[in-house]
């Protein structure tokens, strides 16, 4: 079984990053106003631009949103008596298929999340992608070993901290550029390090919509016994 | 152009012909095809991005978890009142024919019609079955419409009579009745044959009313059972397959 795990792992990630050197997605709508990114931003993607610095409120009150969201599943959900389970899948090949097809998509959601800054993509997408794989994970071992991650973990705990980081950005984020990480910095366009706090708010609202989609997963694949 | 046109025709045609569709697995899956759609126009449209989310989200999380949460089925639970071996049997077809279309799973409790109507009150069941007639209904409970045309048979006064619950009572009730303990009851036709071959009764009627049919009761704190139960006799009543299913139990 780790044998398994560590292969389809290691072989994943050579997919993940095989195919993102030689199929980079071209920004057709995504650069139509280098000038301003350039001079303000930083980002090679304009959507970003926008959604991460210009019009970073919204995004701000979309998150809270999201996260009111979560924890009203969550209250409702707790008092539901937990019982039921996914079994882990029968086939062996089936089992395979479905490990390597969500260690796939988890891997594939991690580099969207972080590269939303360069092209399409970013944090609400590459969340709900790495989600999706958790999901299929979930299908091919059975519920109990992925749900023990939620409480060892204490997910909704970092789920809900992420919302303070985040207001914390908000408040010091007109800090002079590469103040304490080279992620604050405008930089050149293109470059990993660049477009302020695109790579922090793209890697932590990513990872907070990854754990809100698997709260909601696991809470709602709970079954509702009729007493 | 025409392929954009004709994919967003398409969408719509789906989603307008998911409310038409009964099973639910069928709309799932349905659902996972709107949205493959979704993303081939998304992709035309130079939104790459969006196309992911939404062959993530459409594709993998929103159908595995509809298939995840559509496996635990719900539960009826029903009281049974066995009455005569032909109306149990029909009882029982309706009932598990109404979960099979409704993806229930079907609880029966046996036990007498008193014991019965405590438990629909204090929430135990959900319907009780066993010949109830639609005569009227009682504070707390709701009868659905009539599956079966019966009449019911009054013995001695019509006024201060009293409607007999279990069968069993029926010797009992006309011996009372014979010695003039009590003054009249009722009964309905089944409970009245079942008894009369049993026994050999010689009560003879005095007054019969008709128009009168048998039906479940159901509690009145849930009018939506009581809603879907009476659709369903309704939607078989008109396809005719009620008929048959009476036709094969009774005579």
């Amino acid at each position: 079984m780790k044998k398994i795990s560590l292969f389809v792992t290691i072989t994943s990630v050579a997919i993940v990053l095989t195919v993102s050197a030689f199929v980079a997605i071209i920004p057709h709508n995504a650069n139509h106003y280098p000038l301003v990114t350039e001079l303000y931003d930083g980002s090679a993607n304009i959507v970003s631009a926008i959604y991460l610095d210009f019009r970073f409120y919204d995004t701000l009150f979309e998150v809270l949103i999201f996260s009111i969201a979560i924890t009203g599943v969550s209250m409702y959900a707790n008092r539901v008596k937990e019982s039921g389970k996914i079994l882990a899948a029968n086939s062996p090949l089936i089992k395979f298929d479905l490990l390597f097809l969500g260690m796939v998509i988890i891997l594939w959601g991690l580099y969207t999340a972080l590269i939303g800054h360069l092209q399409p993509g970013g944090a609400f997408s590459g969340g709900a992608i790495t989600a999706s794989g958790i999901v299929v994970l979930t299908m091919a071992m059975g519920s109990e070993k992925i749900h023990k991650g939620v409480e060892r973990f204490k997910l909704e705990w970092i789920e809900n901290s992420i919302l303070i980081i985040i207001v914390l950005y908000v408040i010091f984020a007109d800090i002079p550029s590469g103040f304490f990480f080279p992620g604050f910095s405008v930089g050149k366009i293109g470059d990993f390090f660049s477009g302020r706090g695109a790579l922090l708010l793209n890697s932590t609202i990513g990872f907070k919509v990854f754990v809100g989609g698997w709260l909601i997963f696991y809470e709602f694949s709970k079954r509702k016994e009729s007493v | 152009m025409a392929l954009v046109e004709t994919l967003i025709l398409a969408i719509v045609a789906l989603s307008a012909s998911i409310l038409f569709i009964k099973n639910r697995m069928t709309i799932i899956l349905m659902y996972a095809a709107l949205s493959t759609m979704a993303v081939v126009v998304f992709s035309i449209y130079s939104a790459p991005d969006v196309a992911l989310a939404e062959a993530s989200i459409g594709l993998v999380f929103t159908v595995f978890l509809y298939m995840v949460v559509l496996q635990h089925k719900g539960k009826l639970w029903v009281a049974f009142v066995k009455v005569s071996d032909s109306i149990d049997e029909l009882e029982i077809e309706l009932l598990s024919s109404y979960c099979e279309s409704h993806e229930l799973e079907l609880k029966i409790v046996e036990s007498n019609l008193e014991e019965a109507v405590k438990m629909l009150e204090r929430g135990r069941v959900e319907i009780v079955a066993g010949a109830l007639v639609n005569m009227k209904n009682s504070l707390d409970t709701r009868m659905t419409d009539g599956f079966l045309e019966t009449k019911i048979l009054y013995f001695g006064e019509r006024e201060s009579s009293k409607f007999l619950g279990g069968f069993t009572s029926f010797s009992k009730a006309s011996k009372a009745f014979k010695k003039g303990e009590i003054s009249g009851f009722y009964v309905d036709l089944f409970r009245y044959l079942h008894s009369a071959l049993k026994n050999h009764t010689d009560l003879v009627p005095e007054y019969e009313e008709r128009n009168i049919f048998y039906s479940f009761a159901t509690i009145d704190d849930e009018p939506e059972l009581l809603r879907s139960f009476n659709m369903y006799l309704s939607d078989i009543k008109k396809e005719g397959k009620l008929k048959k299913i009476v036709e094969r139990h009774v005579r």
